[in-house]
């Protein structure tokens, strides 16, 4: 009730131009309250460009998940072949494997994984994401060629096997049985940028070893 | 003209409340985000090196199927001691001290790597044999385990566990 008195009586005041605010009060408050949101808004400029920098690292996170998947339960492991950046080629030929690699390997990579000739591909390419960040994505296989395999027999003993004594060479006339793969994606927070470009690129690793499993 | 004074800093009270709360929810989302994305990252990891391990373990029940059922009939529980990263000096995970470990530097070290961690074989037991005329395989079951130390102290365990069929005397797999 005091309230509404105190409203009435200062409607009644303006109206007769006794009391208000001057353009100067109204300049000062309005100067008061830039000075209040002007953190605010650089902290939300903040929290945008945080928001972006973890979408980026959202969608690496997931391309890695997608081509690390593919390598360790798709491909077979003889396509995988070693070198910085790893090759994909299949040895044997088979069609199937050959339109395997060739629907798989541009989601995997984006662009620039065409190798020297038909049926060779590269683990390396450029790839953009829709709000048109860019990814380089980087594939390096090495061959394992001096793991051990031993089986302790009890009345028996150890005894330990080299690769050589247990299977066939391979394709690139090695006696190789497992393989590590190492992926590495590397972004840039600025859009449009080639993460090789920018010094202030951002990168993800994973790793895993494949085993020779093919039927 | 106190008591509009009086609203008015009610006012601006309830208005700076109300940015410092929206500021707050802001941080805590970003942090949540950068978190979760850390912890995301490692699990992956994880999981990835156990999926390692186990094809670890099932190349050597392809490379060895006589030996491990021999093995297993003469009572062992621990067939295959060196199922574990740690003890092949070529697969072993330790992260290199550099900052900036990248594929894109020439001659990059792979001895050091960008991860840190260690895979390994928990349990591997015999479960049933097929001692038919024409068809001898051994089932398995393959415990394995994986740890990943991320950064900040954080430390990421991924398990797995499957059955696996291994024809006795060709090798060959079934999962």
């Amino acid at each position: 009730m005091a309230t509404g008195l105190n409203v009435s009586r200062s409607c009644h005041a303006l109206g007769h131009g006794k009391t208000g605010l001057t353009f100067v009060e109204v300049m000062i408050s309005v100067l008061i309250l830039a000075a209040l949101l002007a953190p605010v808004y650089k902290f939300m400029n903040s929290a945008v460009r945080d928001t972006e920098r973890f979408y980026v690292e959202t969608v690496a996170i997931s391309q890695a998940k997608f081509i690390m998947d593919a390598l360790m339960f798709q491909i077979p492991w003889r396509a995988i072949r070693a070198g910085n950046p790893a090759r994909f080629e299949d040895p044997k030929a088979v069609p199937a494997i050959r339109i395997l690699l060739e629907s798989l390997l541009p989601r995997m990579f984006g662009t620039g994984y065409e190798g020297p000739s038909a049926g060779i591909y590269l683990g390396d390419g450029l790839f953009a994401d829709k709000k048109g960040f860019l990814y380089r994505i980087r594939l390096k296989c090495v061959d394992l060629g001096e793991v051990e395999f031993t089986i302790d027999i009890p009345g028996k003993g150890r005894k330990s096997f080299m690769q050589k004594e247990l299977t066939p060479k391979d394709a690139d006339g090695n006696n190789t049985v497992m393989k590590k793969l190492i992926l590495e994606i590397r972004w840039s927070r600025i859009k449009g940028v080639d993460p090789l470009q920018d010094s202030q690129s951002k990168a993800l690793h994973l790793v895993a070893i494949k085993s020779y499993l093919d039927g | 003209m106190n008591n509009r004074r009086g609203i008015a800093e009610v006012v601006v009270l309830f208005f700076a409340i109300f940015i410092a709360l929206f500021m707050c929810v802001l941080l805590e989302s970003n942090t949540s985000l950068f978190m979760q994305n850390r912890k995301t990252l490692g699990q992956l990891q994880a999981y990835y090196l156990a999926q390692s391990a186990l094809q670890h373990a099932i190349l050597k029940l392809r490379l060895l199927p006589k030996e491990t059922y021999d093995a297993f009939r003469a009572g062992a529980t621990v067939p295959f001691p060196d199922v574990d990263s740690d003890l092949h000096p070529q697969i072993r995970f330790a992260r290199s001290s550099g900052q900036d470990w990248s594929l894109y530097v020439p001659g990059v070290d792979i001895d050091t790597g960008p991860i840190d961690g260690k895979y390994e074989l928990k349990a591997i037991r015999l479960e049933s044999s097929l001692n038919g005329m024409s068809l001898v395989q051994d089932g398995y079951q393959l415990e394995v385990q994986a740890t990943v130390r991320g950064t900040g102290n954080m430390t990421f365990v991924d398990g797995v566990s499957e059955q696996i069929i291994v024809s006795r005397f060709t090798g060959d797999v079934g999962l």
